[in-house]
């Protein structure tokens, strides 16, 4: 246990250096996150012009979610494919499977290095900002604050399933950009991270709503701007609990093809 | 020259097609970033019914012009992306001793399948758009809207140029590309004097990109600027041709204080 506590705590102080070694890169990604928090709160603005509600959601409540969004996105929407796909590419990845850690853990460890520094050099410093100069509302209520922790965790491992996932897909195709690109903005888009799903039109929106993606931002943000009522708690959350077990079933078992695989081509 | 370029450009989408499985999936794939563009505009118009005065149709009109320009720089111009690591692994040594100019040196280099990916969308979405908007079509329209168009993917390549620039000093320019990138990719969407001041200031003067489609429309529109002056609607192939050179500008004399970083 202690061993694992510090090889984590290396793997964060490796990803903290590597992010600080080009400071000018960091600011310019914060900048880069600013536009667009103000793009979209800018949007809202104007969308709810002479409007009170849409559905039962406030513009604060709107702009709460997407501010919050974007800046917590850096966190859920990295990607180890061009990494896993580059390994594949060189054979290298051998030594990785070879290893006496799965491989998921050992990407997981990864991630959560970079989780740290991220949230440490980008998404803590975006909310700062955002808290100072946009008009956000944040819950008083423990409970609530709660509820997201535990839901922001799941979405954070729901997040690196799916990547996991489309990664083993590398074994398969050659060129992974097409799956990059696809995860990418499908993540973005039916998790709404730019657009708060209450927004979707029906029929459209039921059917997202039963889809794992939402459970990656849609689920924690809901919940904190206080857009799920306590008797509907139960049901966002058990979503993101079965979706995480779907989802690991499935990484585990096309791991298990991905290993078949390689003993088939005998290297 | 355009024929070497397209030549060139046949061959590597040629080597690239070597794989069809692959490429479909990498086609499939990037396509996805289109449904993606048609839901930011469509999820807000049927919420609200307009932005900033339109519909979803004009938005969507305006967004396929923005998008076949992009589609146009992604065949021609997209090489530019991947500047920072032509400098850091000293590729410019090998330009450098060769009788063709870089920068066609460069641009001849690769096939971007966004070509088709940003094409295969876009097309179809001004074919569909452009019957449900008011605009009536004749000779000097169509001329116009193909120098539009080409206009545009020179405006984003000038930004691109001007960009690539800066990796002969820093090397690494990845993050300030992302923040043009920011602008092109996500403020493109909905029109620009919804964002209050400095956006539109800093898609007009710095990148120039709501000269792409934001201003254009007004002229397809038949509508007055809100926005600056009653000329820009117009000002697009200018607009175009400021920028490139001083883009191009930028990018020599960054190129004359070239140092091979010895790789």
């Amino acid at each position: 246990m202690v061993l694992m506590a510090r090889t984590g705590l290396a793997l964060i102080t490796a990803s903290l250096q590597e992010k600080l070694v080009y400071r000018f890169d960091l600011i310019m990604g914060l900048l880069r996150a600013l536009i667009q928090i103000f793009v979209f709160h800018q949007l809202w603005a104007v969308l709810f012009t002479g409007v009170d509600d849409y559905a039962g959601f406030t513009l604060e409540q709107t702009q709460t979610y997407v501010v919050i969004s974007m800046s917590i996105m850096p966190l859920l929407d990295r990607s180890f494919l061009p990494q896993v796909n580059e390994r594949i590419r060189s054979g290298n990845i051998v030594f990785d499977l070879a290893r006496p850690v799965y491989y998921g853990n050992l990407l997981l460890y990864q991630g959560l290095g970079q989780f740290a520094a991220t949230l440490l050099t980008t998404s803590l410093p975006l909310l700062v900002f955002s808290f100072v100069f946009f008009s956000i509302a944040m819950p008083d209520s423990v409970f609530t604050w709660i509820t997201f922790l535990a839901s922001f965790c799941m979405a954070y491992y729901t997040a690196f399933l799916m990547d996991l996932i489309a990664s083993l897909w590398g074994f398969w195709i050659a060129s992974v950009w097409g799956l990059f690109y696809a995860k990418w903005n499908l993540l973005q888009i039916l998790g709404g991270m730019y657009i708060p799903l209450w927004f979707f039109p029906s029929p459209f929106k039921e059917i997202v709503l039963l889809l794992p993606f939402r459970g990656v931002a849609f689920t924690p943000l809901s919940i904190l701007v206080g857009g799920v009522a306590p008797e509907e708690l139960p049901m966002a959350l058990g979503l993101q609990i079965f979706w995480i077990i779907m989802l690991l079933w499935f990484s585990k078992f096309m791991y298990a093809r991905v290993v078949k695989k390689l003993a088939v081509q005998g290297g | 020259m355009l024929k070497i370029i397209l030549l060139l450009k046949w061959k590597s989408l040629k080597s690239q097609l070597q794989y069809p499985a692959n490429f479909l999936i990498a086609v499939a794939g990037i396509s996805v970033i289109g449904v993606t563009d048609i839901l930011l505009i469509l999820i807000p118009t049927s919420a609200f019914e307009t932005i900033g005065g339109w519909g979803f149709w004009e938005l969507g009109f305006m967004f396929s012009l923005w998008k076949m320009s992009h589609g146009i720089h992604q065949a021609l111009f997209s090489s530019f992306w991947g500047h920072d690591n032509l400098v850091r692994n000293g590729e410019y040594d090998r330009f450098l001793v060769r009788p063709a100019h870089p920068i066609w040196q460069i641009l001849t280099s690769g096939f971007s399948i966004g070509a088709i990916t940003e094409w295969l969308p876009s097309v179809t979405m001004f074919i569909i758009t452009s019957s449900q908007v008011a605009i009536e079509w004749n000779v000097f329209n169509i001329l116009f809207l193909l120098i539009i168009l080409f206009s545009g993917a020179v405006i984003e390549w000038a930004v691109s140029l001007f960009i690539s620039g800066f990796s002969f000093w820093f090397v690494q320019t990845q993050h300030l590309r992302g923040t043009a990138h920011t602008f092109l990719f996500r403020a493109m969407h909905y029109p620009s004097h919804i964002f209050g001041r400095a956006i539109p200031f800093i898609l007009t003067f710095v990148f120039p990109y709501a000269f792409m489609s934001y201003y254009p429309t007004h002229y397809f529109f038949a509508i007055d600027s809100r926005i600056y002056s009653d000329f820009f609607p117009y000002a697009t192939p200018l607009v175009a041709i400021i920028a490139l050179a001083i883009g191009f500008a930028f990018w020599s004399i960054g190129l004359r204080n070239y140092q091979s970083t010895g790789t």
